[in-house]
């Protein structure tokens, strides 16, 4: 007589899957722009998303809406918009060479349309002497922008020894330069907008040729608007993620990225199972893709304390502001579609800088602010408008020990005030997104990106984590490099004859 | 596990535990200071303490290296992480070496790892490494102790090492075990060594104890004292280089300088297929080896310092350190040779057109292991050979 087989063997188990060539963990922009560049090469990809990309614009106040992530675009990656076609799977931007305006601690301002070159002739109003020596410093910054264009770009630095000065700091570069300082203050707000650094310190210079380099190279005037933000771009590389066959799959439940000998095998999850892949692309942070994922065991002790440095104290955060009606004023009015930049004034930038550094909040920071519902009047009911602004420095804190909202609320309160006068009048309510950690200067950062893209140690995994990535502005390069990588990896495997899957 | 090389410009070195009885032994009052401890360069005679320590035993203070215990539930990993030893295979009671190697693949110093207890694990090196230390053991459950001031550390070198041990009451009945166990009621750790060619014993105990062993070892044995002069002739002749003088640690390398174990002639202390220790990976993609490191036996009696090695007429390396051999009655020397030094036979001299002498690649023990590891290494890897 056959026994019933054992209650054990019937319960479901851990499962071990594979027929995959890569995974990604993360669904960030560029985790996505990897997973789609690397199915279009040929590879069967399933990107693991733990839900922290939000798919949904967000009711933040009654009748309000707002998009997470940044509104405004850099220079983002042509190789990846042209390999996804992006623009047929639903990118547009609402507006390029997005006009700027900017105001100053003494409440003057300063407009200008999209091309930095344009601004010499509207600081021209304010100070005709400036105009002239404004023109020859954006001509000089563009030139180290585009000699350092390729570098910044991914590839070798090119020094050219006598006239390359890396550690220059933005003060030693601007101090004295213009007659109006507000001129200054302008400069000095673009290039340490969500920065580490303070402009008196070294390196700090190089942030602004970076800020610059697409302008220099031609390639995108300025800064854009994606329409729909942060959340539509992201959705626009689903879509063609998914036109490429790319699998995705929603869950927290990794435990460990699998490494057998010198290679990658896929993922472990908690439950025992696995997801078996010889590739795997990481779109997390440092920190969890190398400390938590692959263990300090398995990295090289140099690599692993690198990977462990302590975070910059300095952090930006990102507020969606609801306001019953724009404040009555006939420059905001306008154009109500434009950038708007907060410069503030030497002293105010360096008692922030001190503020965050303590630990404190409440001075006013550099800011920038689009405001969405110009663009799109869904957004906020009728009359009303939403505002969406970047707040800088502000302290960083642990997960465990948030960071005090009533001061963050306070340091909105005045910044906006700066920013739109008389704002404060028709406030209905804030919302702030989690606060993120200051970009590192553009030499670390170099340096961070080689390190963590060549030394993992491990074949067959590539890093896309926000520390690939050189400025703070959307790119996606840091993706398409690590998909080129990957292919790279995946083709040198069949030609070696290794099995891929 | 040899010296690094000796500082004699340092400072005033401090004493190790045993200084009191070496100082009581040392006729020619030769010291030098190694890592910052006084250690005696020759006590009586070089040629009397080299014959007792190659063919009979002789007694050598150990204090100058470094030691450390690692205590921890994850002390192997650690170890197995820092260190290129095989520190997962080891039982408790038992001792391996290996090297230390930095994020690129270059060789920082020997290591030598015995398994005291469970998670209990003592680390001995020839310099400090106790930031390396430091930063390795971030994110890891142990316990890392510098105890290099807490213990007297004895050697009796020679291949009577054992007898003479035994004689005075000491259980070294096994050959891997680093037995821990108490004589006349004072702790101690016993566990075999290898001073270059010479088998030794290393027996690590509390420093208070110090001149008690050392007195009754040497009663028992009737031992004598060798020094640092005596002890780098075993070492040539075995063929250890040493650090900081046949190569440079990479902590202190300037660019360039740096050696991996292949260069400096011991790839089979960092076996590629051993492991994940730090620096294995850049050191398996390292290109070919520029130099090596490897011994040549001179037809002379000694060698000029600052001497260069000919081949051909052409210079293709330098001597790195020599030292005259009673055994092989020539002189030998440790010498860093261009990777094209392709040959058996050199010339050895000054630089310009001063006289020179011939010199030819001896075998040593450390290069007929090295030797069989390469052999053995391609055997497992070279898929043109038939499978057996």
């Amino acid at each position: 007589m056959n026994k019933p087989a054992p209650k054990s063997l019937l319960r479901p188990g851990p499962k071990i899957e594979g027929g995959l060539d890569a995974i990604v963990l993360g669904g960030s922009p560029d985790g996505l722009a990897a997973a789609g560049l690397m199915a279009k090469g040929g590879l069967s990809v399933m990107v693991i998303e733990n839900g922290a990309v939000a798919r949904e614009r967000r009711e933040f106040a009654p009748g309000f809406f707002c998009d997470d992530g940044d509104p405004i675009a850099g220079s983002i990656d042509a190789g990846v918009v042209d390999g996804l076609d992006l623009y047929r799977h639903g990118l547009s931007f609402a507006r390029r060479r997005l006009e700027t305006l900017v105001r100053f601690s003494d409440r003057a301002t300063l407009i200008f349309g999209g091309d930095p070159s344009l601004m010499s002739e509207a600081a021209g109003a304010m100070s005709p002497l400036d105009a002239e020596r404004l023109r020859d410093f954006v001509e000089r910054v563009f030139d180290d922008a585009r000699r350092w264009g390729a570098w910044f770009a991914g590839g070798d630095r090119a020094i050219v020894p006598g006239t390359d000065d890396l550690t220059a700091s933005l003060d030693q570069r601007l101090a004295g330069r213009f007659k109006d300082v507000r001129i200054e203050d302008y400069l000095r707000a673009e290039a340490l907008l969500r920065g580490a650094l303070r402009p008196t310190e070294p390196y700090s210079w190089l942030a602004l040729p970076h800020r610059w380099a697409g302008d220099a190279a031609g390639l995108q005037a300025g800064l854009a608007a994606i329409d729909g933000g942060e959340r539509a771009l992201v959705a626009a590389l689903r879509r063609a993620c998914q036109a490429f066959g790319v699998v995705f799959r929603q869950t927290d439940r990794v435990r460990s990225a699998l490494v057998e000998w010198d290679g990658t095998a896929g993922l472990a999850l908690d439950d025992g199972g696995q997801i078996r892949a010889p590739i795997v692309v990481s779109a997390l942070s440092a920190r969890e893709s190398f400390l938590g994922l692959v263990g300090r065991a398995r990295l090289d002790i140099e690599f692993a304390n690198f990977a462990a440095a302590p975070r910059p104290r300095i952090a930006s955060v990102r507020a969606h502001v609801a306001l019953d009606a724009l404040p009555d004023e006939e420059v905001t009015l306008s154009r109500p579609d434009r950038r708007f930049i907060y410069a503030p004034s030497a002293a105010e930038t360096h008692l922030a800088w001190r503020m965050a550094l303590e630990g404190r909040a409440g001075a006013p920071a550099l800011a920038e602010a689009m405001i969405p519902s110009a663009i799109d009047p869904s957004l906020a009911p009728g009359g009303g408008a939403t505002v969406t602004m970047l707040l800088h420095p502000v302290a960083l804190y642990t997960e465990e020990d948030e960071t005090p909202r009533a001061a963050l609320e306070e340091a909105a309160a005045v910044t906006l005030d700066r920013l739109l006068p008389g704002a404060g009048l028709g406030f209905v309510a804030i919302d702030f997104e989690p606060v993120m950690p200051a970009v590192a200067p553009i030499a670390v950062a170099e340096e961070q990106r080689r390190i963590f893209a060549e030394a993992t140690g491990i074949d067959g995994l590539f890093f896309c984590g926000p520390e690939a990535q050189l400025g703070s502005r959307l790119s996606l390069a840091s993706g398409r490099r690590a998909a080129e990588r990957a292919l790279d990896f995946a083709r040198l495997s069949v030609k070696q004859g290794r099995n891929t899957r | 596990m040899i010296f690094c090389a000796a500082a004699d410009i340092a400072g005033e070195p401090r004493a190790t535990p045993l200084y009191g009885a070496a100082a009581s032994l040392s006729a020619a009052n030769s010291w030098t200071s190694v890592n910052g401890w006084a250690a005696a360069r020759v006590y009586t005679s070089v040629e009397e303490e080299y014959e007792h320590a190659a063919h009979g035993a002789a007694l050598v203070d150990l204090g100058p290296f470094c030691r450390y215990t690692v205590r921890g539930e994850s002390a192997a990993d650690l170890l197995a992480r820092l260190t290129t030893t095989p520190v997962a295979e080891l039982g408790v009671g038992e001792s391996a070496r290996g090297l230390i190697l930095d994020g690129a693949g270059a060789v920082v110093d020997f290591a030598e790892i015995a398994r005291l207890g469970g998670d209990l694990y003592l680390l001995t090196t020839t310099a400090p490494v106790d930031r390396r230390l430091q930063i390795a053991q971030r994110g890891f459950d142990v316990t890392v102790a510098n105890v290099a001031r807490d213990v007297a550390a004895l050697g009796v070198v020679g291949p009577k090492a054992r007898e003479a041990a035994s004689a005075a009451g000491f259980d070294v009945q096994s050959a891997e075990m680093a037995a821990q166990g108490r004589v006349r009621g004072v702790e101690l750790a016993v566990r075999p060594i290898n001073f270059g060619a010479a088998p030794g014993l290393e027996i690590v105990y509390p420093a208070e104890e110090a001149l008690t062993l050392w007195e009754r070892l040497r009663r028992a044995g009737n031992l004598i004292a060798a020094g640092l002069d005596a002890l780098d002739i075993l070492r040539i002749e075995g063929g250890t280089p040493r650090v900081g003088l046949d190569f440079i640690s990479a902590d202190r390398a300037r660019p360039g300088e740096a050696m991996t174990p292949i260069e400096i002639g011991l790839p089979h202390l960092a076996p590629p297929n051993r492991g994940w220790f730090s620096g294995r990976r850049a050191m398996s993609a390292a290109p070919a080896p520029e130099r090596l490191l490897a011994v040549l036996a001179v037809d002379a009696d000694e060698v000029a310092g600052a001497s260069l090695v000919f081949f051909k007429g052409a210079a293709v390396g330098r001597v790195t350190s020599a030292a005259y051999s009673p055994e092989l009655r020539r002189a030998l020397c440790f010498a860093e040779l261009g990777a094209g030094a392709v040959g058996e036979t050199f010339e050895i001299g000054r630089a310009g057109s001063g006289p020179r002498v011939g010199a030819v690649i001896r075998e040593t023990a450390e290069s007929r292991v090295a030797g069989a590891f390469r052999t053995s290494l391609k055997a497992a890897t070279d898929s043109r050979r038939p499978a057996v």
